[in-house]
């Protein structure tokens, strides 16, 4: 269970950084982008996929999570 | 000779030739001809890995980047170099982290303190050492602030405990200490010394006024500006130029910084985290972004071309003042930069250069050179990570030659082969190109000068790698009677 | 902002214009400064006699040391050795730090390797480090030695680098007959001049402990000459110049002189000159070996006593004028060559310049900081020209040096106000000079910041630095100089003699004031 960052960068993009690998990739799926339930499956640039415990409302980034790789 | 990439991968594979076929296979996974379509680094180079042994890397160590860079420069702590006396003194003044204040009295950062361990200290461990430093420090300075503990290698492998003496004598002498577990031996490059000082800004600093009312009232402007280490008095010339746009500047991290610009700032709540050096300052960015709400910008102020673009992209998180305030200033100076550029331009367009330096340099300063007509041929990071080098291709020209952590042996071998106009990197190698013959600045330091930064820098820089190039030393290195008699090239040729 | 393209500013003078002074005072409410009136307060208190006592009270505080680590001194031994790549097992940071000081001081290229410890190699050791090191590194710069120490992490952990370095070999990563000698540095026992010393002594004692057998004393009829740690390219020359002019044969252990000193003509060259291994295998054969810096070469005595059998004459360092004669007579002494009236004449000029310039320097006060060995060689020069020690500060003397040069500085009327000081830092010395001070401090760069102290409590009481020592980061090309023989004290006289012209220059060139003494002749 990776310990991961959400954050918006500065093109509004959702960008995943992996704090252990100083490694920053844009999201280009999210399953659930609210506003009744955020998170879900997540696709990223890469091709790498994860599983975020689905939050019940938006949540305000940034924010530091942990994630599940699929 | 500008290569493309194909010729850029041969020189590669030439240069390779001469590793042991392990280490050969190593090494490929550095370098690479730039492709600036690419948007990520991951699938075609290899960073933040080990240096192989004895090839002679350029790069330092965790304290380097914890007690060198991150640390070194707040000026009104006392840094311990905790451990042996090597690395205190070996790393002292080298890095030109300017300050101002009475040297030994309010600021301390050109000065080396250290618990110079001795057999016994290794032996019996340096903890009780270490207590009684402190109790030292504040009674030989008493205007000291705080205090932090960098470790150097031995600290680490005899299990001392310096977390627990910090605790126990910021309690005694209330003052901040810090305790930095930046042992060379962790991490592979200085990278690691920067993200373990991050840590501890983190832990035993920022958070220190949380809930006390803030002593100085916020404005909509306020800006704190980090990972600029002033080196030659950069952070200065950036800060005048963020203020001449209506900015406030209410901390600088951590050239000229100071303890309490780093523990206003949860209170003052600045609008916007200005990110000089990414690399050695994300982890703080980003932490004080999420548990305070403060952005992060990245910005380049390495010539006219940058400054102006990171001027407007600043002033687009403020208001229609500021906007304004930024085309103001930024046509005031053109008339000044114009001139500099007349003046420079003529004698540097076209010349070739390759880069090696540090954290952020090897891509920002390309702005710099191309506003004088110059061309980056090759460029590289000593401890860079893959998302340095996301930032790095489009900033270059297709084809061009990056190298990380480069090995002396590559840097001269490309050299030779590429027979650049002007080389850009640090002390170490300064003078294999001087004895080359090749014009170099050095990139770290600034080579004695300074500041690079802001409209003012530039000046500074254009004059420095004028004055670099165009020397009269350089042509002088054959005798005359070497030489041969012009023409007779072409009647070799005939 | 403020430039003008026909005459740009730097650093300084750019940050004293008012829109950066105005910024700093804008920036100070951030600092929460201590008021001004506070800070001079401390200030003063920093230089008094009640504060000298708190400062040398300090038990475990090291603040300004003048001493660096052991493998530094190493590195530098092993660079005088012909085609030698000095190789630091160890951490990488160590060796970026090493290469770094002594590009500083001779402006040339250092290249030394490291093999890159990292944390798993602290848990299983670095035998691992070394097999690659050695490989890659014989292999990418070609070396014909490869002379290694250690830095404290390989110390720390006890890795036994005798079997880690024939292992190696035995797996093939260098030919076996690849020279590797080696010495264990450790950092935390004794500093720079230690490590030069142990570097030294484990490369003879690699090319020469067991192949003894049919050397002898005085075979070759050379000299072996032994320079230690030392910053002057100037005394390797100066050495050799005056065995030149005597005839003598000689064989320099460790000869940097070359390697630290390439010409700029186009190409680079990694290695160049020094000590050759034919050299090293015979120097058994020599009459005697030279120490030049005793105090610091005590295993490296040892050894040549012991295992060479040679005799290690006991000589001062050749600094001044009296143990320059003496080391002249003990070469004619060992190898029955006179000394030629070539040297005799420099000496006579060494004297003839003593003569013209001792009303300046005759009674001056002089505070000196450095190693054992030259600190000893600066009293005994300042003694000869009249000039008195005030301040001797020597951060890695041992008590038996103490010892001796409280003895030295007692036999001569201008020794005798002498303080000499072991195991204290430049911290300490700003106390000592604030609290007497002497007319201009001997020592390296480090000593500028004394100078710019004493200067904030006043002018009068301004401690100018005499740079000689090591190292010498902010002056160019010092190195270049000498310290050793006549031609050294010549050096040392005409550096002394123009700082005190420097000095009287500035106090009388005050128009109306002081400058009915701003004389043209002096
Ligand atoms: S870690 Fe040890 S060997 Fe390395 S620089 Fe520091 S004191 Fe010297
Ligand atoms: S720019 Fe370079 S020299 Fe400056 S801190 Fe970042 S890493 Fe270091």
């Amino acid at each position: 269970m990776p310990s991961v960052m959400l954050r918006n960068n500065a093109a509004g993009d959702l960008v995943f950084y992996i704090t252990k690998k100083d490694q920053e990739e844009t999201v280009v799926a999210l399953e659930h982008s609210g506003p009744n339930a955020w998170g879900g499956e997540i696709e990223l640039a890469d091709g790498s996929r994860f599983y975020l415990e689905p939050f019940a409302q938006t949540p305000k980034l940034p924010m530091t999570v942990r994630v599940k790789r699929l | 000779m500008t290569m493309n990439r194909q010729e850029t991968e041969q020189l590669i594979q030439e240069v390779l030739e001469v590793y042991p076929d392990a280490t050969g296979k190593q090494r490929a996974k550095h370098l690479m001809a730039n492709d600036p379509t690419l948007e990520k680094s991951n699938k075609c180079l290899v960073t933040n890995k080990k240096a192989l042994p004895g090839v002679m890397t350029a790069r330092g160590c965790a304290y380097a980047g914890s007690k060198g860079v991150v640390w070194g420069p707040i000026k009104d702590m006392v840094n311990i170099s905790h451990g042996p006396v090597g690395c205190g003194q070996l790393s002292r003044g080298g890095r030109r982290n300017y300050v101002t204040g009475y040297s030994g009295i309010n600021v301390f950062a050109e000065m080396n303190f250290t618990s110079d361990f001795q057999e016994k200290d290794v032996v019996f461990g340096g903890d009780k050492k270490l207590a009684t430093i402190i109790d030292e420090i504040n009674t030989l300075f008493p205007l000291v602030k705080g205090i932090s503990i960098q470790s150097e290698c031995p600290v680490g492998l005899i299990g001392d405990d310096i977390e627990a003496v910090a605790k126990q004598k910021a309690k005694e002498i209330g003052k901040t200490i810090v305790p930095a577990r930046c042992e060379g031996f962790r991490g592979v490059s200085q990278s690691l010394g920067h993200h373990v000082a991050n840590d501890t800004l983190r832990d035993w600093v920022l958070s220190n006024r949380d809930g006390q009312e803030p002593t100085i009232e916020s404005t909509p402007y306020d800006v704190v500006l980090t990972g600029d280490y002033n080196v030659g008095g950069d952070a200065w010339a950036s800060r005048v130029l963020m203020e001449s746009i209506g900015l406030r500047v209410i901390g600088q991290w951590s050239g000229d910084g100071t303890l309490s610009e780093l523990e206003l700032i949860p209170s003052l709540k600045p609008k916007l985290n200005l990110l000089h050096c990414y690399r050695s300052m994300n982890y703080i960015s980003r932490h004080m972004e999420e548990k305070y709400g403060i952005p992060w910008l990245e910005y380049n102020f390495f010539g006219p071309t940058q400054i102006a673009k990171s001027l407007r992209a600043i002033a687009a998180r403020f208001d229609e003042t500021i906007q304004a305030n930024v085309e103001r200033v930024i046509a005031e100076n053109q008339a000044e930069m114009d001139a500099i550029i007349a003046k420079f331009r003529p004698r540097l367009e076209g010349k070739r250069v390759m880069l090696f330096v540090g954290g952020l340099r090897p891509r920002h300063v390309i702005g710099a050179y191309e506003d004088l007509g110059m061309e980056i041929i090759g460029t590289g990071y000593e401890f860079a990570h893959n998302d340095d080098y996301d930032r790095t291709f489009k900033e270059l020209q297709d084809g061009a030659l990056i190298y990380d952590d480069a090995t002396s042996f590559e840097l001269e071998a490309f050299a030779e082969r590429l027979k650049p106009d002007l080389i850009g990197s640090g002390i170490k190698e300064k003078f294999v190109f001087h004895k080359m013959g090749i014009p170099f600045r050095q990139l770290h330091s600034w080579d004695y000068s300074g500041p690079y930064h802001g409209y003012d820098g530039f000046a500074i820089f254009a004059r420095d790698m004028d004055m670099a190039i165009n020397n009269p030393c350089w042509k002088k290195m054959t005798p005359p009677w070497k030489q041969k008699a012009v023409g007779a090239d072409l009647a070799e040729a005939a | 902002m403020s430039q003008d393209v026909n005459a740009i500013e730097q650093g300084f003078p750019l940050f004293n214009k008012p829109e950066y002074q105005d910024t700093f005072a804008r920036k100070r409410v951030f600092e929460e400064a201590h008021s001004p009136e506070k800070i001079e307060q401390v200030f003063q208190w920093t230089t008094t006699e009640e504060y000298k006592e708190l400062n040398f009270k300090r038990q475990m505080l090291g603040v300004n040391p003048n001493k660096v680590c052991q493998p530094v001194g190493a590195v530098l031994c092993a660079l005088g050795f012909h085609k030698t790549l000095p190789y630091v097992h160890g951490s990488q940071g160590c060796v970026a730090y090493f290469r770094t000081y002594f590009n500083r001081h001779f402006r040339e290229p250092i290249a030394t390797v490291s093999d890159s410890m990292t944390e798993d190699a602290a848990v299983f050791g670095g035998q691992k480090n070394i097999f690659e090191g050695l490989e890659n590194a014989k292999k990418m710069y070609e070396p014909e030695m490869m002379a290694i120490s250690t830095t404290c992490m390989a110390e720390v952990i006890g890795d036994d680098l005798n079997s880690f370095v024939n292992n190696a070999k035995k797996e093939g990563r260098v030919p076996v007959d690849f020279p590797t000698p080696f010495a264990n540095t450790p950092s935390f026992v004794g500093s720079h001049t230690t490590g030069w010393d142990n570097m030294l002594e484990g490369i003879l004692r690699y090319f020469t402990l067991n192949h003894m057998e049919g050397k002898t004393p005085g075979s070759n009829g050379k000299l072996n000459l032994v320079l230690g740690f030392d910053g002057y390219l100037g005394n390797l020359r100066v050495i050799k110049r005056m065995l030149k002019e005597m005839d003598v044969e000689y064989t320099f252990l460790s000869d940097p002189e070359e390697v630290l000193d390439t010409p700029a003509d186009g190409e680079f060259r990694m290695y160049a000159g020094g000590t050759t291994q034919d050299e090293i295998k015979d120097a058994p054969n020599a009459i005697d070996t030279l120490l030049l810096q005793p105090w610091h070469l005590i295993k490296t005595k040892k050894f040549v006593q012991e295992t060479w059998n040679q005799p290690a004459a006991s000589i001062q360092i050749p600094m001044g004028l009296a143990w320059t004669d003496e080391f002249l007579m003990k070469v004619s002494e060992l190898t029955g060559k006179p000394i030629p009236a070539s040297l005799e004449k420099e000496r006579g000029r060494l004297i003839d310049m003593m003569a013209d310039s001792h009303q300046w320097l005759h009674g001056k006060k002089y505070s000196v900081f450095g190693d054992p060995d030259s600190v000893t060689g600066m009293c005994q020069v300042l003694m000869e020209l009249g000039a008195e020690p005030l301040h001797v500060l020597c951060q890695n003397g041992s008590k038996k040096w103490l010892k001796d040069i409280t003895k030295l500085l007692k036999s001569s009327p201008y020794g005798q106000e002498a303080e000499v000081y072991t195991g204290k830092d430049l911290w300490h010395l700003r106390s000592l000079v604030f609290s007497k001070k002497p007319d201009f401090l001997i020592g390296n760069s480090y000593g500028k910041f004394i100078q710019r102290d004493t200067l904030h409590k006043g002018k009068e009481h301004e401690v100018p630095l005499v740079r000689i020592g090591f190292p010498l980061f902010d002056r160019h090309h010092l190195h270049r100089d000498t310290t050793l023989g006549y031609e050294g004290m010549m050096y040392i006289l005409k550096t002394l003699v123009n700082a005190v012209m420097e000095r009287m220059d500035q106090d009388t060139m005050v128009m109306g004031d002081t400058d009915y003494a701003f004389d043209l002749v002096r």
